[in-house]
């Protein structure tokens, strides 16, 4: 049974059938916030609705149909951003509840404009964890995000909000960051498409920084066409076909401690290719761990003037991580942009040589709210503490990366990561149409939830 | 900060930030303890990391 206030999670769909007069923004709009509504208070996706903004939107794009204007190809297509997007008249929390009293922004986010521009309504913002430090969406303020596939688990983080609220189908499209997994691990854990573009890719104006140099903003979506429409949105990008293609499978770092299903998958995506070598990452558990120190650093340095000041204010998790990055001495910070370098030219060559490279995007399907273990090198761990062990290698040097859900239904969702060299995004898009054709990738609806 | 390693209990660590004009809070202590261990672990891997081969 379809209830009323469903809408097909398809962005490309909406936008067709009001240009096409079918149905009109505003009926869109309509079931858009019934279905939050109704959805939502399971889920926790949402933190701020955009109600009267988006029907006066909505209404601005229903007149410009009636009068044989052409809004965009996401004409009246709603969608939805991580809460630190400025969105003009509200305050950007960064999840963060010091900062609910922020002034409010002036302007909306570049990426918000352009997504605008091409048609589609903004209807709210989308839980994080506090300033982007974290992999869970466990906000000691606006609440934890549940996972849509199994509400007593995490959505993933930091962008959960984002994640969840694409996989619950409250929006087909909707925007996070990724600094170094903030995309790919809810895109993996919520069973959804995600990209990570290539540092500079999509513009940052607007978008509330964490670690400057590794801060990359990226669409959610259900499709392959809608996440690829919104890249090329975003960008200004064109990602024309794709030759044949050169792809490896990461081994080393990248297998050990893998999800036996996610490394199934991409044997299967080997035989389905042909040719599809093992292959090393430079120096990945240096480089996760670069990655690690100088975030916490950034992190800490960033908000060092609260951290002296307010330190109570902050979410616990967050302020006793950046505090700690405080204490980190310099010359570690050193070494740490040392390997940085030393990984960015083992990259270059290894993409000399490849066009995709392909990995686990998590070591584990999604932990229980609050805790969860899972076991790393043949010991337990705490499973969200290494939510990030395949992400952050990659994003030190500044990665494309599309997350793809593995193809398992009935089963709690899991993602690869496709990688590619700086640019590379078109090459990225091309390997996963070839693998969703062959039924090895692909979004599976909830079943936990009723359509 | 220069050089040298994490602050390995409550007393270093609170002298440690008191040099960048920082004061813990009490009840924060075991969190920044516990988060100093666990970068600790990190330091070591990028210490080792000549140690590899650059192509791991």
């Amino acid at each position: 049974m379809i209830s009323p206030d469903f809408i097909e999670n398809d962005a490309l769909a909406i936008g067709a059938q009001i240009r096409a007069g079918r149905t009109t923004a505003r009926d869109v709009m309509r079931r858009t916030f019934a279905r939050i509504r109704r959805v939502d208070a399971g889920i926790g996706a949402f933190t701020r609705l955009c109600e009267s903004r988006a029907l006066a939107d909505a209404a601005r794009i229903d007149a410009r149909v009636a009068a044989g204007e052409d809004p965009g190809p996401l004409a009246g297509v709603p969608f939805a951003v991580k809460d630190l997007f400025d969105v003009a008249g509200l305050a950007t929390t960064a999840g963060a509840a010091m900062r609910r009293d922020a002034p409010p922004a002036r302007r909306d986010a570049a990426a918000i404009a352009r997504l605008s521009a091409a048609g589609a309504i903004l209807v709210g913002t989308l839980n994080m964890d506090e300033f982007a430090y974290g992999f869970s969406t466990e906000n000691a303020h606006y609440g934890t995000t549940r996972n849509p596939h199994d509400a007593a688990r995490i959505a993933g983080g930091s962008s959960g909000g984002s994640a969840a609220a694409v996989a619950a189908a409250l929006v087909p499209l909707t925007l996070g960051s990724d600094t170094n997994g903030s995309i790919r691990v809810p895109a993996a854990l919520c069973g959804v498409y995600g990209l990570r573009p290539s540092i500079g890719a999509v513009s940052a104006d607007g978008v509330f920084p964490f670690v400057e140099s590794l801060d990359v903003a990226g669409p959610f979506a259900a499709s392959l066409d809608d996440l690829e429409l919104a890249f090329r949105i975003l960008s200004g990008r064109t990602t024309p076909p794709a030759p044949a293609l050169r792809v490896g499978r990461l081994d080393g770092w990248f297998r050990r401690n893998s999800d036996p299903d996610a490394l199934a998958a991409m044997d299967a995506i080997a035989e389905h290719l042909g040719h599809v070598p093992l292959v090393r990452f430079p120096m990945a558990e240096a480089a996760r761990s670069a990655a690690f120190l100088l975030t916490a650093s950034e992190g800490g340095r960033r908000h060092i003037t609260a951290l002296r000041h307010t330190p109570l204010a902050f979410d616990p998790a967050t302020r006793d991580r950046m505090i700690a990055g405080l204490l980190l001495p310099d010359d570690v910070l050193a070494e740490a942009a040392a390997i940085r370098e030393r990984v960015r030219a083992g990259a270059a060559r290894l993409f000399a040589r490849h066009d995709v490279l392909i990995a686990p995007a998590t070591p584990c399907t999604a932990p229980p709210i609050g805790g969860g273990t899972i076991e790393i090198d043949g010991r337990p761990a705490n499973a969200r503490a290494n939510l990030g062990l395949y992400t952050q290698p990659l994003s030190l040097v500044g990665l494309p990366v599309l997350t793809v859900p593995i193809r398992r239904p009935g089963r709690l969702p899991l993602g690869l990561q496709f990688i590619g060299a700086p640019g590379g995004e078109a090459a990225l898009f091309a390997l996963a149409r070839q693998i969703e054709q062959a039924g090895i990738i692909g979004v599976t609806p909830p079943q936990a939830l009723s359509c | 900060m220069d050089k040298g390693d994490l602050p390995g209990d409550a007393t270093a660590c609170a002298a440690r930030a008191r040099s960048i004009d920082l004061d813990i809070p009490a009840v924060c202590m075991v969190g920044v303890l516990a988060n100093l261990a666990v970068l600790q672990t990190h330091i070591a891997i990028v210490r080792a990391a000549p140690m590899q081969d650059d192509d791991d």
